[in-house]
């Protein structure tokens, strides 16, 4: 694929309130800028006739955040949590009961937008008698995209998503869900949008799919291209997105800042060389952490679980460890930051 | 966005030829067209040959049951199956109107439809000349076409009115409901006062009788004209003049549906988190 221009970040718009909100009057907003969102979704008549209990959904609540141009944000929550919702309203399919979303100071329905936006949906649900070339062509000749480049522009896009090219000319009714992504993705990049919509991009996809799809949106962030991502996937969400907005009961519950790895508490494991002789006591270890703001949570024969409070003590820690010349083989992480905070919201 | 003009465009061009397409490759399309040909052609030669029916009559099946199996094999679910499926979604990350959707998805049935439609009307032309040498093209088979081509074009905008309002292939079953009803609305409309006291034997039973079918008798068009809209060449110059009102009717009729159906797709939400 041909290389997606860089925007350009004002740096003055990058967030640095606590849950995203920027505050009102940046109208020349370059990005996604969705404001005090609520929906609600009522029950259909006939419930409602027949009496039934089933009563409204919530689905979000004066939901604000900014997404600043370039930026890949991650959106995770439970079930139910109002996150295609939010998807929803992004992309315009749905009407909220108050607030707005706009991009690029524009509502998300307006022709110029949709023009550089790019959608996957979770449900692949496409034209199951296409074939999936004739799929993306239909989408290039959707988006009012050059004829002249439009045979080689389907054909990077499929190259560039891994579709084998034996599938190519296969209708969509026959492929697996895997295979539907890869089409569905090379679909959602026609055009080289500048804002991008996954709805669960990974899911389905075979090993070595979620790895050629990981590459796929590092390379397009490394472009420019901003990512919204909505996955339970937390691994894919760590590896590709800036920040991650926790949706939980149709709120922004947090905002995790995933560039700056120096917060929060988290645990490693230390495995020691299987010496007994060389091994140290659980005492040396237990006053070695108290020194670094670190605690021994466990000792299993060889392998020392510790909770550190940053990186700093973190590093101090191994140093403490190396320097009493303790055989220390490797630094394991227990669970990664998005991990973690699921953790921590469960207990 | 430097080409604006172009992209706001009523029909949609890409999004007519893949409609077409999808019709062509679905597999039960062309058995089912060949079976309804081939039963009104044979009904056609039964008519002539056992039941001796005017060859002009026989010539040509009736308008009715050739747009309407055209219109209901195609159009059934036009829109409610793509809202049903969640095609929608994606189409609508597209730079496309929703009232450019409505128009394309009209405008392609109507047109498939009415060249099924002439594509039978030359088969059966074809076949009467060859029968009875001498019938050649005439007046006739002008009004039938037109009469054909302006049901195809009404029969399908009231399919994308149902549709945008019902899901999957509901359309169809509405249609047939509401057509039953004003076929029973028109035969009500039929009975004359004095029919009324023969029919009626109770008092509360002929109040009712004859309060009934005046409104039915004011119904009977405007939801026949719904149904079923076409334009009778014949009946339209009959008088030496053309009927105006009934021309009017005719595209007010299209224009409303499809108006309803776009003032519909406008507020319909298409993301599946709405189910």
């Amino acid at each position: 694929m041909s290389q997606i221009p860089a925007p350009e970040v004002d740096a003055s718009l990058i967030d640095s309130s606590p849950l995203g909100t920027r505050s009102p009057g940046a109208s020349r907003f370059s990005g996604i800028k969705v404001d005090s969102l609520s929906k609600t979704f009522n029950p259909p008549l006939l419930y409602r006739k027949a009496g039934q209990s089933k009563s409204k959904v919530v689905a979000l609540k004066d939901f604000s955040l900014d997404i600043v141009a370039g930026e890949a944000m991650g959106v995770i929550g439970p079930n139910g949590a109002g996150k295609t919702t939010l998807m929803g309203c992004l992309l315009g399919f749905l009407h909220p009961d108050s607030g707005s979303v706009l991009i690029d100071g524009l509502p998300p329905n307006s022709l110029p937008i949709k023009e550089i936006i790019g959608y996957l949906p979770e449900r692949l649900n496409f034209d199951s008698w296409m074939t999936a070339k004739r799929f993306v062509t239909h989408h290039h000749e959707l988006s009012y995209q050059p004829e002249e480049s439009r045979e080689k522009d389907v054909e990077d896009l499929l190259n560039a998503v891994g579709l084998d090219q034996k599938k190519w000319d296969l209708p969509l009714g026959n492929f697996s869900r895997g295979m539907l992504q890869r089409v569905g993705l090379a679909q959602a990049l026609v055009g080289k949008p500048k804002y991008l919509f996954l709805d669960e991009p990974a899911s389905g996809v075979d090993p070595g799919g979620v790895l050629a799809v990981r590459q796929v949106l590092r390379d397009l962030k490394a472009k420019g291209m901003t990512i919204v991502l909505n996955s339970h996937q937390l691994d894919q969400i760590e590896k590709i997105c800036d920040r991650v907005a926790f949706v939980k009961g149709g709120r922004l519950e947090a905002l995790e800042d995933l560039v700056d790895t120096d917060t929060n508490r988290r645990e490693i494991a230390i495995k020691f060389k299987s010496n007994p002789e060389l091994m140290p006591s659980k005492e040396a270890l237990q006053d070695i952490a108290l020194s670094c703001q670190s605690e021994l949570s466990e000792l299993n024969y060889f392998v020392a679980h510790f909770t550190v409070s940053n990186n700093d003590s973190l590093s101090q820690l191994i140093k403490m460890l190396v320097n009493k010349d303790y055989p220390v083989l490797e630094v394991i992480p227990q669970s990664n930051r998005l991990e973690r905070y699921f953790k921590e919201e469960n207990a | 966005m430097s080409a604006k003009i172009k992209k706001d465009r009523a029909i949609n061009l890409a999004l007519f030829k893949s409609t077409l397409e999808e019709w062509r490759y679905n597999p039960a399309f062309i058995p089912i067209m060949a079976i309804g040909f081939l039963f009104l052609i044979g009904y056609s030669i039964v008519s002539v040959t056992f039941v001796d029916a005017p060859i002009h009559e026989a010539t040509f099946s009736s308008v009715f049951w050739t747009a309407l199996p055209s219109v209901a094999l195609l159009g059934a679910g036009i829109i409610g199956k793509n809202v049903s499926s969640g095609i929608l979604s994606v189409l609508f990350a597209r730079p496309i109107r929703r009232y450019s959707y409505v128009l394309t998805r009209w405008l392609a049935l109507s047109v498939a439809s009415s060249a099924l439609c002439l594509i039978l009307l030359a088969i059966e032309q074809i076949a009467a000349m060859a029968a009875f040498p001498g019938i050649l093209p005439d007046f006739n088979t002008l009004s039938q076409a037109v009469a054909r081509v302006s049901m195809c074009f009404g029969l399908s905008a009231t399919f994308v009115m149902f549709s945008s309002i019902f899901p999957n292939t509901l359309d169809l079953g509405i249609w047939i409901m509401l057509s039953f009803s004003s076929n029973l609305i028109v035969e009500i409309s039929h009975i004359e006062p004095y029919m009324i006291s023969q029919i009626s034997c109770n008092d509360l039973n002929r109040k009712i009788t004859e309060f009934v079918v005046p409104i039915c008798k004011e119904l009977a068009i405007p939801i026949q004209s719904l149904v079923s809209p076409y334009l009778d060449l014949a009946y339209l110059t009959h008088t030496g003049s053309v009927s105006w009102y009934a021309v009017f009717t005719y595209f007010s009729n299209i224009g409303l549906c499809l108006l309803i159906a776009i003032a519909i797709m406008n507020r319909k939400e298409v993301s599946y988190a709405s189910k």
